[in-house]
């Protein structure tokens, strides 16, 4: 009986800990959506509407080794439309398809690379939210936009 | 025998009743199932975990290679600008990084305007790799920027106060253009050159005064218009200006409608920046443009031909990059002949000495960071004139070959001397005595008290202060369609 309950608990806990595992994943999962979609729609603005209504955040956004004091902000980029308010929010909660909370945060700062002209460098970091709680990085991406590409 | 068979069989039966054991086999039996089950799930979680990890890996990696492609678009549109680099021209194979992974670009010109570009994002295991594909297109388009209509008139004031005086004895025979009050004493006149009539025209932004002599046009030889915006004034009272017996203004049409026409802009710093004026490339001897390496008029005063004693020079300026030339200048000591073409900068002031007596061939302007001034008997004769003294014999050309002298801090000319040049002049213009200058004279002030001899050109060198220039601006997009992933990484 003993070797029986030691071989259940042990099942148990893969089962339970297969269970965190498989949720972590999903989150993820989801947070690689999240950061893809968000940098997805940079890629249809003119560049110069790739910009940041408000560089500021809390000590999570800030602390993000893609955060800099000189990010670039902005408040229109005529003629063209201006940008959806969730392209230009330094850092947003939203919630994703599972109905959980992420934090997206968005970093851009001007980059030049050797021999060429300025460019605009994405950094969008989503982190998982619990009880309203910032907590680790789930997923990040980072990508470059040049003006031909508009 | 059948008393045996019985007694087996309630032996066979109290066997299988008994279910002492079957726990164990049951245990074993779950046991397995739960293991086999723990297995499957540890497994499924484990190729999960993988397959998240992968997918996040391939995400960026693809952003990665993205990148590339925008980074070698940045360099691309810098490097080629202008559109000219050679078919089958590359852009080197350049790692970068992003935030953790790293990525190579390369390019290479496929057609002229066309670059295809690479790009490759590598995740840190280096397990995922993204190999994106982009074409870059150029298009170009030409802006052409006609001459400035100051050049159409020989003689061409742009300052709009004070009065542009001409006191000489020699006619003036050309178009003239003051935008301030023209005052004409002595026996100063603008006539039709020869036997012409209906040619000139004269126009005055401000009013005309003039004494009793002077005179616009004659009866027999009028001028083709006389606009004199601020009304005429002779020996001191207003007259009409149509009124010829009146005004001796003698014109085909009347005008007092202001005109819009103003002095083209030299800007001496975008000419300067242009070329490395402190290191030019000589094949003979050697000549300084710049005495060091700042729009400061660091050379005073240069004697460019030092009395016809220069020794010889050919000097070449090019750009900052050594790839474009801007302009070439040299000087034969033998022939005495000053070969000119683009533009030249010299930082300080332009002096033409005693004995300067030279002819020029070829096309170009000379830029001077100071006064232009002349006060011997120095000749400056375009083709195909030749200089004689203090004099050209024959009549220049300005279609086979012309000089533009661009004084930047005025121009002062006195004593015999003739210029067959262009001339330019930010400040006052003066020549006084036998000093002419043949080609057209812009400036801002001017006084004349020698014998004017101006003449318009139809086309004036490159990079004169409002010269016909076009300019091809070449704009790289990227051609649409053409982004596509090459299926070579895992």
């Amino acid at each position: 009986m003993a070797i029986l309950a030691i071989a259940i608990s042990a099942q148990l806990s893969v089962f339970s800990s297969s269970y965190v595992s498989i949720g972590r994943a999903s989150m993820k999962g989801t947070a690689v959506t999240l950061a893809d979609k968000q940098m997805e729609y940079y890629r249809t603005l003119p560049y110069s509407c790739i910009y940041l209504a408000s560089a500021s955040g809390d000590s999570a956004y800030s602390g993000d080794s893609a955060y800099s004091a000189s990010q670039l902000t902005g408040s229109s980029c005529s003629p063209y439309a201006s940008p959806a308010a969730s392209a230009t929010t330094a850092s947003q909660t939203v919630s994703g398809p599972d109905n959980r909370s992420y934090r997206v945060d968005t970093y851009i700062v001007s980059t030049t690379p050797t021999g060429g002209r300025a460019l605009k460098t994405v950094t969008v970091v989503v982190r998982r939210v619990t009880n309203g709680v910032v907590g680790s990085v789930l997923a990040r991406e980072a990508s470059t936009y040049d003006q031909a590409q508009q | 025998m059948k008393n045996r068979l019985t007694s087996i069989r309630s032996r066979i039966d109290l066997r299988l009743r008994d279910e002492r054991g079957i726990a164990l086999v049951l245990a074993l039996v779950v046991m397995g199932t739960l293991s086999i089950t723990a297995v499957s799930v540890a497994m499924f979680t484990t190729s999960n975990e993988t397959s998240s990890a992968r997918d996040r890996d391939v995400a960026r990696a693809l952003n990665t290679a993205e990148a590339g492609l925008n980074n070698a678009l940045a360099v691309l549109t810098q490097q080629d600008s202008t559109g000219t680099q050679p078919i089958g021209a590359t852009l080197a194979s350049t790692t970068f990084t992003l935030d953790g992974y790293s990525g190579t670009y390369s390019a290479t010109k496929t057609s002229g305007l066309e670059w295809t570009i690479t790009a490759t994002g590598v995740s840190p295991n280096g397990r995922v790799t993204r190999n994106l594909e982009l074409k870059l297109d150029g298009t170009q388009s030409t802006q052409s920027t006609q001459q400035s209509p100051v050049y159409g008139y020989g003689f061409y004031v742009n300052s709009t106060t004070g009065c542009t005086t001409i006191a000489g004895n020699s006619p003036v025979q050309v178009s003239v253009f003051v935008r301030n009050d023209l005052c004409l004493t002595g026996n100063a006149a603008i006539t039709q050159p020869g036997a012409t009539s209906n040619t000139l025209t004269v126009y005055v932004g401000g009013k005309y005064t003039a004494t009793a002599n002077p005179s616009v046009g004659s009866p027999t030889q009028k001028v083709q218009s006389f606009t004199a915006a601020g009304g005429c004034v002779r020996q001191n009272a207003n007259v009409i200006c149509s009124t010829s017996s009146q005004s001796k203004a003698y014109a085909n049409a009347y005008s007092s409608t202001p005109s819009a026409v103003t002095k083209p802009t030299a800007d001496a710093a975008a000419v300067y920046a242009s070329g490395n004026w402190h290191s030019p490339i000589c094949t003979v001897g050697s000549f300084v443009f710049d005495g060091d390496t700042t729009l400061n008029a660091s050379l005073g005063s240069v004697d460019l031909l030092q009395s016809n004693g220069r020794p010889s020079f050919d000097c070449t300026v090019w750009n900052s990059s050594g790839t474009t030339q801007i302009g070439r200048l040299a000087w034969n000591l033998t022939t005495k002949v000053l070969t000119i073409s683009g533009t030249i900068l010299i930082d300080g002031g332009l002096s033409f000495s005693g004995q300067s007596s030279a002819r020029y061939t070829g096309f170009g302007s000379i830029y001077a960071n100071g006064l232009v001034t002349t006060a011997g008997q120095a000749a400056i004769c375009g083709p195909p004139a030749l200089p004689n003294g203090s004099s050209c014999t024959g009549n220049w050309d300005p279609a086979q070959g012309a000089l533009a002298i661009v004084g930047l801090n005025g121009w002062s000319m006195s004593g015999q001397s003739e210029f067959n040049v262009i001339a330019y002049v930010n400040g006052a213009f003066s020549a006084t005595g036998g000093a002419v200058v043949t080609g057209p004279v812009i400036t801002d002030t001017a006084t004349l008290s020698g014998n004017g001899k101006f003449a318009s050109v139809t086309t004036v060198p490159p990079g004169t202060p409002g010269a016909a220039s076009s300019v091809t601006t070449t704009t790289w997009k990227v051609l649409p369609g053409s982004w596509r992933q090459l299926l070579t990484g895992l």
